[in-house]
């Protein structure tokens, strides 16, 4: 069966998920197909180019032209208020729980590290299994590491697919903003309340697409108790 | 006429138990070689097909079995301390306890039946065998017993005479695999870290023993000091609400309380004050009450006795221990938090209500104000929850022993009564996107907390405390993480932490109740501990937690004495080995030039807690 035709796709992805890849690349993403022996059609296929897309970094996958991006003036300070029409994509490259310490969020991390969880006074050591531990360094990989009950808000480094970096901060509980969120998560912005340059994040005007923009993640993570650290060492010096 | 040979724990009991069964009537009080125990012959009448008997009751004083290694393995310089987790071992009646044992296979000679009065306990149901044995040195073919009792009040004395059961083996059998670990694992740590750390200044002479509960009590200890100390104090930033009415100031709290994050909480004030009016979205008046306590377990003693009495744990369990064997109290080791349906709790009541001090609450509670106690989760299946079983005049206990005594009597009491009832107003603002709340109360019936004045209600305005610096591990702290965790048991985690003070590894800090913090012996030991990278730490609670399950598949009967103590040996042999190839890890960890290992960590808490304040009115 015949690939669809190229705008079809675009078309099909601007509008569900107004996600507007470059040509260029949903060239280059199709091409690749042909090397595989069976290639998918119909949903299947759809359902491939959304991870793929997904899992790609939109300042190289999507088009950053300005009617889709954060306008340029829009992290300046001296506005009280104002509104960010969108719809933007966006791609999450920096997550703080506000509502948490820096030394709980070190704590919580070493904890994780060790396996070991917090069952209100009681330390439950988290076994790593025999047949689940091929998923890398720590062996913990296989289970999803219970995170104690969700804190927050959160507040959020966004960049566009023009690479400009905005902040936001969750207002109300969005769901899927978590501090254990992938680093690359996609999300769409709609209306968004725009204070001092930073973007007032609500259920009502943030979707979470999901997926991640693996080299991001993996770098945040091993950086993540190095810049917690850093910033508890600081604050040391200064009392 | 059939003789009957009963035997209790301690002299105390065999004294009560032989005045209730008696009726007083006691023929003869002999003494033994041991200046505590007297045998006290009298008669009694059985259930069939003892019937009338002849019986002698007298009692051991806790164990009389010691457990030590085989000569050529006792002393220290016998053989390398890894020789331990295989050397054979014996027992043998301990040398403060021959005349013990000697009454009891003596009086055993000429008594058709043994029947044991040891407390109901898996101790107890060891320290039974123990009996048994000794029993059996004279008399092979005598039959053994054993009474179910949880105090010595008259009428529950007379029932458990009257319903003999038998000993539970495995319960006994868990006990005996726990004793030859603890020997093995303890006296082979104990003796390599001791001898390694002589050469260490100030530590010579010293013992530095291991064992299998202080240790991850002393982690606690040394985990919480770590947090106290790696503290730092980060601001944190809130939006507090005024509103003054009838001249009243009215505190509004913010429904995120505060945030880390100085520039955020600036945006969400600005637009409070864009907002300019705020909005009372709700107020909502409900029925509140306060429940009542459970029913009282060991632990809950001992923590309340060091929160409310400011008694440490050992001291509370050594006065409630004295108040049972008195007949005052029922057993004060339990785990259970429910009382039975059959028990008669008004009448338990009734005996109260000749006090001064809380005699017109139990009153007030017979006439009306009786209200079924609430159940906990637990329960021991040997023993009720400790409670008041006769009525003391306080002139005839000393000033400790009333607090105790009062504390048990009003918690009982406070478990019979009703929950306290109250009103809580709630009022909630809407300020921008921002909610805030506040809430009030109105107590309308105390209740139980007339008499339970341990407990207060009173409308509590929250504070912006998220980032106070952790305060050093309380007494009543330290009894819940070892309850949580599996170390110890309500029975002996007063006795690990009088150990590791006993050992200088922590101090009790003077102060109102007691906290504690590390020596620099302590900190080094779980630090070199942890340096060494066990697979599980030393100095962490999951290797007791797993010796603890295992005992409980003995006594469930899915594992033998045996393979508990072979893989366990096996389990801390691998340790062991691994410790003593690191040993200059353990070593390096308590070198230090200035410091004496004896001495107290110096401690200074963190920077206190900066909080900024945006007010909005």
């Amino acid at each position: 069966m015949p690939l669809p035709p190229i705008d079809t796709i675009l078309r099909n992805f601007s509008t569900n998920y107004s996600l507007h890849i470059r040509p260029t690349y949903l060239q280059t993403l199709l091409s690749s197909l042909s090397s595989q022996r069976q290639i998918p059609t119909g949903p299947a296929l759809f359902g491939w180019l959304k991870f793929r897309i997904l899992s790609s970094d939109i300042t190289e996958s999507l088009q950053p032209h300005a009617n889709l991006c954060f306008p340029v003036n829009i992290t300046d300070g001296d506005v009280q208020s104002t509104v960010l029409p969108g719809p933007v994509a966006v791609q999450v490259t920096g997550i703080e729980d506000m509502g948490t310490s820096k030394i709980n969020q070190i704590d919580r991390i070493e904890m994780n590290e060790r396996g070991e969880i917090m069952k209100g006074k009681e330390v439950i050591r988290l076994v790593p299994e025999e047949e689940g531990s091929d998923g890398g360094e720590g062996g913990f990989s296989g289970r999803p590491p219970v995170v104690a009950a969700k804190t927050g808000p959160h507040k959020l480094l966004m960049e566009d697919a023009g690479g400009r970096g905005v902040y936001g901060i969750e207002l109300h509980d969005v769901q899927g903003i978590q501090v254990d969120m992938p680093m690359g998560t996609k999300m769409v912005l709609k209306n968004v309340t725009v204070a001092r340059g930073v973007l007032l994040l609500t259920p009502a005007n943030t979707l979470v697409l999901g997926g991640k923009v693996e080299a991001l993640n993996q770098q945040y993570l091993a950086n993540r108790k190095q810049v917690l650290n850093s910033a508890l060492e600081k604050l040391r010096s200064q009392s | 006429m059939t003789r009957i040979l009963c035997v209790a724990e301690k002299p105390s009991i065999a004294k009560a138990v032989a005045g209730h069964l008696s009726g007083g009537a006691i023929r003869n009080t002999r003494n033994t070689g041991n200046k505590y125990i007297k045998n006290y012959d009298f008669n009694y009448r059985f259930p069939p097909p003892w019937g009338e008997c002849n019986v002698t009751m007298t009692a051991v004083v806790g164990h009389t079995i010691s457990w030590d290694f085989v000569d050529g393995f006792r002393k220290w310089k016998d053989c390398p301390p890894s020789a331990l987790f295989d050397a054979a071992t014996k027992q043998f009646v301990s040398p403060e306890s021959k005349e013990v044992a000697a009454n009891i296979s003596s009086e055993a000679r000429n008594a058709q039946i043994l029947y044991i009065w040891t407390d109901c306990d898996r101790e107890g149901e060891y320290i039974g065998t123990e009996v048994m044995d000794l029993a059996r040195k004279t008399n092979p073919r005598i039959e053994v017993k054993r009474a179910k009792f949880s105090n010595i009040e008259r009428a529950h004395i007379l029932h458990a005479a009257q319903h003999p059961g038998d000993l539970d083996e495995r319960q006994a059998a868990a006990v005996r695999a726990r004793i030859e670990l603890d020997l093995r694992i303890g006296a082979a740590f104990t003796r390599w870290q001791t001898m390694l750390l002589q050469t260490v200044r100030g530590l010579d002479g010293q013992i530095v023993s291991y064992g299998s509960c202080q240790f991850p009590t002393l982690g606690f200890v040394v985990d919480r000091y770590k947090k106290i100390k790696s503290f730092v104090s980060e601001p944190f930033w809130s939006i507090k609400v005024m509103h003054k009415r009838d001249d009243i100031n009215v505190n509004f709290s913010w429904d995120r309380s505060s945030l880390f994050d100085r520039m955020a909480v600036m945006i969400m004030y600005e637009r409070c004050l864009a907002a300019k009016v705020a909005n009372v979205v709700s107020v909502v008046k409900k029925p509140t009450s306060k429940w009542k306590p459970l029913p009282l377990t060991t632990i809950e003693l001992q923590k309340q006795g060091s929160r409310f009495l400011g008694l440490s744990s050992q001291l509370v369990m050594n006065i409630a221990e004295k108040l049972y064997t008195q007949g005052f109290i029922s057993y004060p080791r339990t785990e259970t938090d429910q009382f039975d349906e059959g028990m008669d709790l008004p009448a338990l009541v009734g005996k109260q209500t000749q006090s001064h001090a809380w005699g017109e609450f139990a009153q007030g509670l017979l006439a009306g104000g009786f209200s079924k106690p609430k159940n906990g989760t637990h329960n021991d299946k040997a023993h009720p929850p400790i409670h008041p079983v006769a009525y003391v005049a306080p002139d005839k206990l000393n000033a400790d022993e009333k607090r105790v005594y009062e504390f048990v009597v009003r918690r009982f009491l406070a478990c019979c009564s009703k929950d306290a009832r109250g009103e809580t107003t709630t009022v909630k603002l809407q300020y921008g996107e921002e909610g805030f709340h506040t809430s009030g109360l109105v107590v309308l019936e105390r209740n139980y907390l007339e008499v339970y004045v341990y407990d207060k209600w009173t409308s509590s305005q929250e504070l912006p405390a998220k980032d106070l610096p952790p305060g050093f591990l309380t007494e009543p702290e330290l009894i819940a993480l070892m309850d949580a965790n599996g170390i110890g048991t309500d029975a002996t985690m007063a006795e690990h932490i009088a150990k590791i003070i006993e050992r200088k590894y922590v101090f009790a800090r003077p102060k109102g109740r007691s906290e504690f913090s590390p020596s620099n012996l302590g900190i080094a030991l779980v630090e070199g501990y942890d340096n060494i990278g066990f697979d599980m730490s030393l100095s962490k609670p999951f290797l007791r937690k797993e010796m603890e399950v295992k005992m409980k598949k003995i006594c469930e009967g899915a594992t033998t004495c045996r393979d508990v103590v072979n893989s366990s040996v096996e389990q801390y042999r691998e340790m062991f080995v691994k410790a003593s190839q690191c040993s200059d890890v353990l070593k390096a960890a308590l070198f230090h030039p200035t410091k004496d290992p004896n001495g107290p960590v110096a401690y200074e808490l963190g920077g206190k807690a900066k909080c900024l304040l945006a007010t909005a009115r």
